[in-house]
Formats: C-alpha cells, sequence, structure tokens
C-alpha cells in the first residue's frame, strides 16, 4: 500500500512529551548525550527482570490512568480553535489504547478499569477531558500509527471546509506492552545501541506523547511529501534482502530534487532492522547522515513518529541535530551520525518509521 | 540422559507447534528448526522459547541467544545442558 501526499502541509505547532519533558528539554537533553533509559523492573510494581524503560511517571495502574496528567501537560499548549468540529478536525493515534487500563482490570476486578480499556472508549474519554468535539478519526497501526495520522490529517486539508487539523499521539507503557517486548527477547538487559554492528541487542521502550497542528498554509517548516509502505513479508521480520527498506526510501526520492537532507531513522536497536536500515538508507540517500534517538528516549511506540518529528523542528529552530545516542563504532555503515552537527547547510529532514506487520512510513520536512 | 532430553525436546517441538504430519521419529537432532527444515517462523519460536523456559527452568536472555540455541535440537540440548541450575 502507498499513501502519497501531493499537497505541502504546514506544520503551525508541534510538541511532544517524553521522560525528559517537552520538545525543548527533550532536545537539549539529547544535544548533550544524555540518556533517559532506566534499568527498571520489566512489569513495574509486578517486579521481573530490569530492561530499560524510560518513564515520566511510575508505570503502576491507577484510576485515573497515571497518563492523564501528562496529556494535560502536553495539550497545556494547545492553540485555542473549535477542535473536533469539521472545520478542525482531530485525529488521535496510538499502538496501544487503552491496554494499560484492560490489563490492570484483568489482575483486579475493578470495573473502573472497563471506563477507558478500548480504543473508542480511550478517545471518548480523551475527547470529553479535554472538551474536544466529535470530529474525530482514530487510527492505530503498530509503530507507524502517527505516521499514518499524519498522513490522514494531510489529506483532510484537500478538503476545502478544513481549516487545521489536531494529530494528537500518545503511548504510555503498561506491563503488558513492556511483558510483551520481552518475551519476544528483542527487550532484554542489554541498552539499545542503534546501528552500532554488535553482537547482541535489545531495544528500550518509553513514555511518549505528541500533537501536531496541521495547515493548508505554508509554515516555516512544512511537510512536502509522506508515504507508506508494506512488504507484505512477516508479522514480526522484516524481508531480509532490505526492499521493505530501500522502497521506502525510493518512493520518497522524487521528493527530494535539490533538497540536502539529513535523516532521522526507526533506529530501535534490533540487530537485524537497525543493520538493514542504515545501509540501505545509505545506499538510497547516498550517505546522507543519518540518527536515531531512541537509545536514548526509548521507542515511543505508535507515538515515535510524531515525538521525533517534534525533536526534529527543534534541531532546525537550533542549526543542530542531536547525534545518535548509546551507540560506538563499529556502525553497519558509514552514513550514521554518532555526534551532534550543524544542519544550517540543510534544508529538509526524512523521517522515517517501521512497525511490526512489515509497515514502513516516511516523510520529507522541508525548511529554508 | 542426552537421549531423554533430546526425545524430550523433540516431543516438547511437535507439541507446541502443533505438527500434524510431523512426528518425534521424523526430527533428527541437527535438523534446522527455523526457516528450512522444520520452517519455524518467529512466532513458533516465541512459543517453543516460552516451553522450554518453563519446562526446563532456564532463561533464553536475547533474540540473538534464541536463534543460536533454536538453531537445532542438538544446540537447544547443549543451551539447556550449559545453563540448567544445579
Amino acid at each position: 500500500m502507498t499513501a502519497i501526499n501531493p499537497l505541502t502541509v504546514g506544520i503551525k505547532v508541534c510538541k511532544c512529551l517524553t521522560a525528559f519533558g517537552d520538545e525543548k528539554e527533550t532536545y537539549h537533553n539529547l544535544i548533550d548525550q544524555n540518556c533517559a533509559l532506566k534499568a527498571q523492573a520489566v512489569f513495574g510494581e509486578n517486579g521481573g527482570d530490569n530492561v530499560p524503560l524510560s518513564l515520566c511517571n511510575e508505570m503502576r495502574a491507577t484510576y485515573p490512568p497515571r497518563w492523564i496528567s501528562l496529556l494535560h501537560k502536553l495539550l497545556s499548549d494547545l492553540p485555542d480553535k473549535p477542535w473536533g468540529t469539521p472545520a478542525y478536525p482531530i485525529i488521535i493515534s496510538s499502538s496501544n489504547f487503552g491496554v494499560d487500563q484492560l490489563f490492570a482490570y484483568s489482575k483486579n476486578n475493578n470495573s473502573n478499569y472497563l471506563k477507558n480499556s478500548t480504543p473508542y472508549k480511550n478517545v471518548e474519554w480523551v475527547s470529553n477531558e479535554f472538551k474536544l468535539g466529535s470530529a474525530c478519526t482514530i487510527i492505530s497501526h503498530a509503530c507507524v500509527s502517527s505516521n499514518i495520522a499524519l498522513i490522514y490529517g494531510s489529506k483532510l486539508l484537500q478538503r476545502s471546509h478544513v481549516e487545521e487539523v489536531l494529530v494528537l499521539s500518545y503511548d504510555f507503557l503498561s506491563p503488558f506492552v513492556t511483558g510483551g517486548f520481552y518475551s519476544l527477547k528483542i527487550l532484554n538487559g542489554d541498552f539499545p545501541k542503534p546501528y552500532s554492528d554488535c553482537e547482541t541487542g535489545s531495544i528500550a521502550l518509553g513514555d511518549g506523547a505528541a500533537f501536531a497542528v496541521l495547515s493548508r498554509k505554508k509554515c516555516d517548516v512544512n511537510i512536502d511529501a509522506q508515504m507508506s509502505y508494506n512488504e507484505c513479508f512477516h508479522m514480526t521480520r522484516n524481508n531480509p534482502d532490505g526492499s521493505g527498506f530501500r522502497n521506502i526510501g525510493n518512493l520518497i526520492l522524487p521528493f527530494l530534487k535539490d533538497k540536502k537532507v539529513w535523516i532521522n531513522g526507526h533506529g530501535t536497536g534490533t540487530l537485524e532492522a537497525g543493520k538493514l536500515e542504515s545501509t540501505l538508507f545509505n545506499e538510497v540517500f547516498s550517505g546522507a547522515p543519518l540518527v536515531s534517538w531512541k537509545g536514548s528516549l526509548g521507542h515511543t511506540l505508535g507515538s515515535c513518529g510524531l515525538v521525533e518529528l517534534a525533536i526534529a523542528i527543534e534541531s532546525i529552530k537550533n542549526n543542530q541535530t542531536p547525534g545518535t545516542i548509546g551507540s560506538q563504532r563499529p556502525c553497519f555503515s558509514d552514513n550514521v551520525a554518532l555526534s551532534s552537527f550543524k544542519n544550517n547547510s540543510y534544508n529538509g529532514v526524512v523521517l522515517a518509521s517501521n512497525a511490526f506487520g512489515g509497515a514502513h512510513a516516511i516523510m520529507l520536512i522541508s525548511y529554508d | 540422559m542426552c537421549d531423554n532430553l533430546s526425545s524430550q525436546l523433540k516431543q516438547i517441538i511437535v507439541e507446541t507447534l502443533n505438527m500434524e504430519e510431523i512426528s518425534v521419529e521424523d526430527i533428527q537432532d541437527d535438523t534446522p528448526l527455523i526457516d528450512s527444515g522444520l520452517g519455524m517462523d518467529s512466532i513458533d519460536a516465541l512459543e517453543l522459547v516460552v516451553r522450554v523456559e518453563k519446562e526446563f527452568n532456564v532463561k533464553i536472555k536475547s533474540s540473538e541467544e534464541a536463534k543460536l540455541a533454536l538453531s537445532s535440537v542438538r544446540s537447544l540440548m547443549d543451551f539447556i545442558n550449559k545453563h540448567t541450575p544445579d
């Protein structure tokens, strides 16, 4: 499946929340090469082996959920518009809407947890909490959820009555999610070293939320093109010939034209996918510098596309891009940037994400 | 002990993966378990890892370790022998 957005879409506002704080705090911590990850019990209050997690607050089942105060903090900066009306629609994405609450219910039978335990109930509850209208679309597509939400939001702007679109994404961890990755052995006691050529690897997981206000009007930072693609190869594994990464890269390549870009890759720290991404992107994008911030923030799952977009915009504003955190040479390929670098001489960023199910998403951000 | 462990593992493989057309006798100690050979995919591997960890009280720490241990019945026996608590 491929979706091409022919519109240039302005990013009016883009903000995020991570374990470091807002996008500014997160950006400066990444520039300083700080790591938000801490070795913590995989099942939270129920213990288990220590694995690398970055959390905004303690991972425990509460009602109201632990993340509602965090969403209040994030959305305190939301511009005042009639969000959720036909002219100002909302798209809300996550990879794990409400599963924390469903899991808590399965453990203690407290029916309060059922009030927002499915995607629909969860979004309805959030809409009520923030007094948002009903023109709201829910999108969940594993770790490219927020990317797909951005594509859909951009498409909505093609409709003449739509003025601006709010894309909101949130993924807060629960033992159900951390335990799932732990059982797959790709979340273990190691700390992630994105793109490093080493013998063992682990991803890390992190809390993350972000929003963007998209506009038809051109802004200082714009999305010039967005695509998605599916390998249709395997439920959890990428095609080992790298065709998924090559194909998604080639889809956006014609839109680069004379742009000089740097790349924010998916870069979770899994050895196989990391190697495919860095080597194939090195080939497709002719050595453009590639960074990953998941070695510090962890993988913020369905929200990672939007969270990392907010950090990329901070990088543009500050003329400096944080390098790949947590890694050491040798890397799989020479394009991996481990240190931060000046980005004044660039005028574009490519942001790539991929997900279980062979899903890929990519976008091209332009700035003057 | 070795023969017993080998048979036990083959039985676990057949049971866990619901292999209707393959019996314990069809699996050799050196038969590759993943891709070629028995053709296990990553979800099958996960199920087998969970069962082996439970039955033998061992811990497979990473996906790389799992890949090595699950190369064949023999490699799985080696892993269990090396990591079983005394």
